[in-house]
């Protein structure tokens, strides 16, 4: 659970939170989990779930100029560590969708149902965010 | 924009296009992470592409990261141990259903320990034992004389053995020297009568002593019950 939580969130710390969340969220309806068919499937949703929650809660504090010009930022070498960067300044909706795809591997409708956005919501969100980190890349490498 | 993509092979360019309209499937986007990252010699107008591919290919195989020492504790804490604070009032009602138990089984046990007490208390059940020595006619002078007159054996037949059953508790020695068969059926419907009677009044006794212990552990618990109730 805290390995995806990281992938969503994107650091250590929320991540935790976000894991503790779902842990007491699953406690509070522990009465109920009898007649859940996959415990795991389950508390896996409420994990990717609360961490929704929460990069909605946190709007970004890093400016996509600020991510575009970066010092010194070498994305060949840099590689995970620039893109993570990158994806943390989208907004919340982009970020949110190309996290659970690109990172945690789920599809357009998983992430539909999990966010409650409509399939081309999804499919919109997920254009915008990739067509801006390609563009921050381009950027980086020139 | 096509034209652009046909210096890719297989499909990439096509893959590409609809990666970047948020249109390709899980195992397409697989495709092309594969490809940019086997791929040395990607053409310049892809590098910021495949740099992006790279990064990606290299997060998802990255190692799990390791959770904080300390996250086990905070669920605990935050799960276990505030539920049992919550849960005062579940802990209250089984430790109360246990002392009813308590109670109850207290109240059964006692009168099977107290039964010797019962049979001590029942000289109607005495009488079964008695002889039919000792069922003498009222004597007169003479025979007390005459009784004075002979001696020890008499004395000895004239042992209550009643006395002896309460005092000494030996059924053993009861079963061999008290036993008497009644040949009158008179008799024998009297003594049924009296055992009959004193069964009953013993388990009336006992029913009407279990029935008061409940009542009173069941009010206790009631009262416990409210009071931490209200004070929630």
């Amino acid at each position: 659970m805290y390995a995806v939580a990281v992938k969503i969130i994107g650091n250590a710390d929320d991540a935790s939170d976000v894991v503790q969340e779902a842990m007491e969220h699953l406690w509070e309806k522990r009465e109920l989990l009898d007649g859940v068919r996959s415990m795991e499937a389950y508390a896996m949703t409420v994990l990717r779930r609360c961490a929704i929650d929460a990069i909605r809660r946190d709007s970004p504090t890093v400016t996509l100029d600020a991510v575009a010009d970066p010092p010194s930022c070498d994305a060949a070498e840099d590689g995970v560590e620039a893109l993570m960067s990158i994806i943390d300044s989208l907004p919340p909706g982009q970020r949110t969708v190309i996290r659970l795809t690109a990172l945690d591997g789920r599809d357009v409708e998983e992430v539909a149902a999990l966010t409650g956005y409509t399939k081309d919501n999804v499919r919109q969100l997920l254009s915008l965010s990739r067509k801006k980190i390609k563009e921050i890349y381009t950027k980086l490498i020139k | 924009m096509t034209d652009r993509h046909d210096i890719l092979p297989d499909g990439i360019g096509r893959l590409l296009e609809l990666y970047y309209e948020g249109e390709t499937s899980p195992e397409q986007e697989d495709t092309l992470m594969d490809y940019f990252a086997a791929c040395e010699d990607v053409p310049e107008e892809y590098a910021a592409d495949a740099a992006m591919f790279r990064a990606l290919a290299e997060s998802r195989a990255g190692a799990l990261p390791t959770p904080p020492d300390d996250l086990e504790a905070r669920i605990v804490a935050r799960t276990c141990g505030r539920s049992s604070k919550m849960r005062l009032r579940d802990k209250l009602l089984i430790w109360g259903s246990a002392a009813v138990a308590a109670a109850v089984a207290a109240v059964l046990v006692l009168p099977l320990l107290s039964m010797p007490e019962l049979d001590t208390e029942a000289p109607v059940i005495a009488e079964v034992f008695e002889p039919e020595a000792a069922r003498v006619e009222p004597v007169s002078a003479q025979r007390v004389d005459e009784a004075v007159a002979a001696p020890p054996a008499i004395t000895e037949k004239k042992q209550p053995p009643m006395k002896r059953v309460a005092a000494e508790a030996e059924p053993q020695s009861v079963a061999d020297e008290s036993y008497a068969e009644v040949a009158d059926s008179a008799e024998a419907a009297r003594i049924a009568g009296d055992v009959m009677r004193l069964l009953h009044r013993t388990l009336a006794a006992s029913s009407a002593q279990v029935s008061r212990s409940s009542d009173l552990a069941m009010e206790s618990v009631d009262k416990a019950i409210d009071r931490t109730i209200s004070s929630l």
